[in-house]
């Protein structure tokens, strides 16, 4: 546990230095987030019944924290495997004292964390002034235990989830396809554009009940009803992560059995 | 100049040959491109059915926008990828094999590279703007103003992508500033054309163009509107001009990186 979090601090540090990369992103991020609130205030001008569904802080602070959880980037650990494998230079990482996958996804955590963190404060620090706190039935201290719970379970199981698709490059001459519906269905799911709340109820459910919704479920923490959701939101998460990471070990070792290194 | 184009639709032919070559991988790419594309037209379609019609916008009309995005994506990173690839080209310091080339350097650069998946943004985008102007019983006259639309729109698109790509000639490590620049242009362009109020939709049309590659062309036909359409040639002839005049600049501050293939 100390090493991983030594690893991400390394790299972390090290993306530092890419002081422009980060600014850029983030210029690329609060653009995006002020053209999204504009539209959709418009949009609830123009439909007011959309307050039914969901109120408009909520949307806004739905889809705030969708982008802020695609700065950390984990679904890029699906890419660094099929590199890593389609190349060959995963012989290089199998020589150090870590586990090969626990490699790679501190190295993405590391990778994102700054981009990740520097998102986070300046999407709070502009929805909070221009569309204020989300609309809740319960206390707000309740409300940041629940992100932060849901967060760290909905990361865990995102990472597995990319670990089992890179994985897949074991078997298949490209695995790019997969990982582009896998990481659309979370689109969709995770409420990337639009929030779930204004898809039809079928839609909602199965969202809620599949891995790719569970996978962003945080954006789910930000709906008035919460408290109500949250555990069975954590118990949704719970089993999808026990059954991807019995699903990882399953795959892992028949993939590393496959392995033939290139010398 | 003729023959600055034959060579161009030469390259682009080797390009695709080259790419159909690897049949099993090329169909993989292009329908994993597809799949990809599909989830913008699911969300924007479930949107629309929630919201209803919204200032004249149907459903229909999201998806034909949707396929104009697609389609001026698919012409500019089909048949000018190298305009994309330049940030890296630029780093390596190979551009001196651009500029040495007796072939006009935009084309030469263009053609220099291509991507598999741009085309299935290209065949998806051809097949739904098709199928958008069929179902909605375009006359001869509106075919031609759509199709006008759309070829301005793609040029746009090709300025936009070369004039970002252009900024790693004035700042180290611009190929991170370039994509993030170009996320900033083609976002909005993804969002129903009916949901922008006025002044923003204005700023999208000029200041940062991402609606002529999307929502414009379908507010050409469903106004049947010219004075639109010639609104947009003119901030195109605007955006080319600029284009031009900054790659100038930009290959005057090119430094040789020494590296001749």
């Amino acid at each position: 546990m100390k090493k991983g979090f030594y690893y991400i601090y390394i790299v972390a540090k090290n993306t530092v230095e890419q002081k422009k990369k980060v600014i850029f992103q983030m210029v690329n991020h609060i653009i995006f987030l002020l053209v999204s609130l504009f539209l959709y205030k418009h949009v609830y001008e123009l439909v007011p019944s959309m307050k039914d569904k969901l109120p408009f802080p909520n949307t806004v602070w739905s889809m705030s924290v969708y982008f802020i959880i695609f700065w950390l980037g984990l679904r890029n650990i699906e890419r660094n495997l099929r590199k890593d494998i389609r190349t060959g230079n995963i012989e290089i990482y199998l020589l150090r004292p870590i586990g090969y996958i626990w490699q790679k996804v501190f190295v993405q955590i590391g990778t994102g964390l700054i981009a990740f963190l520097s998102a986070t404060i300046l999407s709070v620090l502009v929805d909070y002034f221009l569309v204020g706190l989300p609309v809740l039935n319960s206390s707000i201290l309740y409300w940041v235990f629940c992100i932060f719970v849901v967060f760290i379970l909905s990361q865990i199981l995102t990472c597995f989830i990319f670990v089992l698709c890179g994985l897949s490059a074991f078997w298949l001459e490209n695995s790019e396809p997969i990982y582009f519906v896998v990481s659309k269905l979370i689109m969709i799911f995770g409420g990337a554009w639009v929030p779930i709340a204004f898809f039809p109820k079928l839609f909602q459910l199965f969202a809620e009940y599949s891995p790719f919704g569970a996978s962003m479920s945080v954006s789910f923490i930000m709906y008035p009803d919460f408290a109500e959701r949250f555990p069975f939101i954590i118990l949704n998460l719970i089993f999808w992560i026990l059954f991807s990471y019995i699903l990882t070990i399953i795959v892992s070792k028949r993939a590393f059995k496959k392995l033939a290194v290139n010398g | 100049m003729i023959k600055d184009i034959k060579y161009f639709i030469a390259q682009t032919k080797a390009n695709f040959g080259n790419a159909h070559a690897l049949a099993g991988s090329f169909w993989i790419g292009v329908f994993s491109m597809i799949l990809n594309n599909l989830a913008f037209f699911i969300i924007w379609i479930l949107f629309m059915r929630s919201t209803g019609v919204i200032n004249g916008w149907t459903s229909m009309d999201v998806f034909g926008m949707l396929g104009v995005a697609m389609l001026c994506f698919g012409v500019c990173h089909s048949f000018f990828y190298g305009l994309v690839e330049l940030p890296e080209i630029v780093m390596q310091g190979t551009f001196d094999n651009v500029l040495l080339s007796p072939i006009n350097s935009f084309l030469k650069l263009s053609s220099s590279y291509f991507s598999i998946t741009a085309y299935g943004d290209l065949f998806m985008g051809l097949f739904v703007v098709i199928f958008y102007g069929i179902y909605m019983k375009f006359s001869f006259y509106i075919w031609i103003i759509f199709i006008l639309a759309i070829l301005s729109g793609c040029t746009i698109f090709i300025c936009i992508r070369f004039l970002y790509s252009l900024v790693t000639f004035f700042i180290y490590d611009g190929e991170i500033i370039s994509q993030q620049l170009f996320e900033v242009f083609l976002r909005p362009g993804l969002y129903p054309g009916g949901i922008f109020p006025n002044k923003m939709k204005i700023f999208f049309m000029t200041v940062v163009p991402a609606l002529l590659t999307s929502a414009l062309p379908i507010d050409i036909i469903k106004n049947s509107s010219i004075s639109i359409l010639l609104f947009s040639f003119l901030v195109t002839t605007f955006w080319i001009f600029v284009t031009i005049f900054v790659y100038k600049i930009a290959v005057k501050r090119y430094e040789s990186g020494n590296l001749l293939r």
